[in-house]
């Protein structure tokens, strides 16, 4: 079973939510960013070529123009392999585990798995990130030799940063899953 | 708003000072108040007045000595036989130096806090030492529970998971 919405990020940009259901306990969230726009990557380019421009009439010197070309291409480069994420994914096993996975613009992936036996809930919280308070989703972690203590806490969807309503849907959901997951497991 | 109330409370004298000048509209002061309350409290007093006019005295003084030292010129200081002065550089460099702290404190205060904000992945938001150990009272009936600090996973099961809730009225609420 799949189905998508849309919601919105922090800053009022649109995402988009996948849910797909592969099993009654095994279930699939796609919280995808919106592309990179080319306004601003135009924006960008212009303001990197004036200020070399500028700089070129400062100093009569044509290398600037030529480095101004690189540091833009590479600079490009590196931005959609490094830092912009065009979709992050939590797969949540009940018997298994959850995964989450980011995966950049450039086609590069990053997975990142924790097994059952160390999660101890996944939770909405709200902390102050920059000059907001923010809501955001993240996993609890126990140590299983101390069951009654969060030993970490993990957040997810950190580079989408969803609003509200997008992350109760994720909640209720994934407690779904951990409500049964600890129900029929064996361990007290 | 409190040093009124306090005041009014202790029926201390009023203070008001106008430019220069202050009178005090005495009125009779609480004597049968503690004596650590009087010290602590922020209301107007006859010491504390006679404290604000000393420094507002010394104040002054000292800031005509530095207009004397600025603008008069050397020699003429040098002949009323006053020649010990620091170097009249100081006279512009320290009100620059005193401006431009001012302006890097507000830069650096706003760093320090962004900096010492916690991470979005530290357990300090969610826990502490103090939530770990705190001691449970048991629950007795028709009485106000006992303050405690309720772990994280019950509060988002009352918020998210109840059914009684609907989104919209606790989303205002939140």
């Amino acid at each position: 079973m799949e189905d998508e919405r849309s919601f919105s990020d922090i800053c009022g940009g649109r995402l988009a939510l996948q849910r797909r259901y592969y099993s009654p306990f095994c279930r699939e969230f796609c919280v995808s960013c919106p592309r990179l726009s080319l306004r601003s990557l135009t924006a960008v380019t212009c303001t990197v070529w004036l200020a070399a421009y500028g700089l070129f009439t400062l100093c009569e010197n044509s290398m600037i123009l030529s480095a101004a070309i690189f540091i833009t291409l590479l600079g490009l480069l590196g931005y959609l392999h490094f830092v912009k994420i065009d979709q992050e994914t939590l797969l949540i096993i009940d018997s298994l585990g959850i995964q989450m996975t980011s995966s950049y613009a450039s086609g590069k992936e990053n997975t990142t798995f924790i097994e059952m036996g160390k999660v101890k809930d996944i939770v909405i919280n709200e902390a102050i990130y920059m000059q907001k308070v923010i809501y955001y989703l993240c996993i609890l972690l126990k140590d299983p030799l101390e069951p009654h203590k969060i030993s970490q806490v993990v957040p997810v969807f950190q580079s989408a940063k969803p609003r509200l309503d997008c992350l109760i849907e994720v909640y209720k959901s994934c407690q779904e899953v951990l409500t049964h997951q600890k129900a029929t497991s064996t361990n007290p | 708003m409190v040093a009124e109330f306090r005041s009014e409370d202790l029926g201390a004298p009023l203070l008001r000072e106008e430019e220069g000048h202050f009178h005090s509209v005495t009125g009779p002061r609480e004597s049968e108040a503690t004596g650590k309350m009087v010290e602590k409290s922020p209301s107007p007093l006859p010491e504390r007045a006679i404290y604000g006019f000393v420094l507002f005295l010394s104040s002054q003084f000292g800031f005509i000595l530095y207009l004397v030292w600025a603008f008069i010129p050397e020699s003429w200081l040098h002949s009323f036989g006053l020649s010990y002065w620091p170097q009249k550089y100081w006279a512009i460099a320290l009100p620059v130096y005193l401006l431009i702290t001012v302006i890097i404190v507000y830069v650096l205060l706003f760093g320090i806090n962004m900096m010492s904000t916690s991470p979005l992945s530290s357990i300090q938001i969610v826990t502490d030492n103090y939530a770990k150990n705190q001691q449970q009272k048991k629950y007795q009936e028709e009485s106000i529970p006992a303050l405690r600090d309720i772990p994280i996973s019950e509060v988002n099961q009352m918020f998210f998971l109840a059914d009684n809730f609907t989104p919209k009225t606790e989303l205002n609420c939140l």
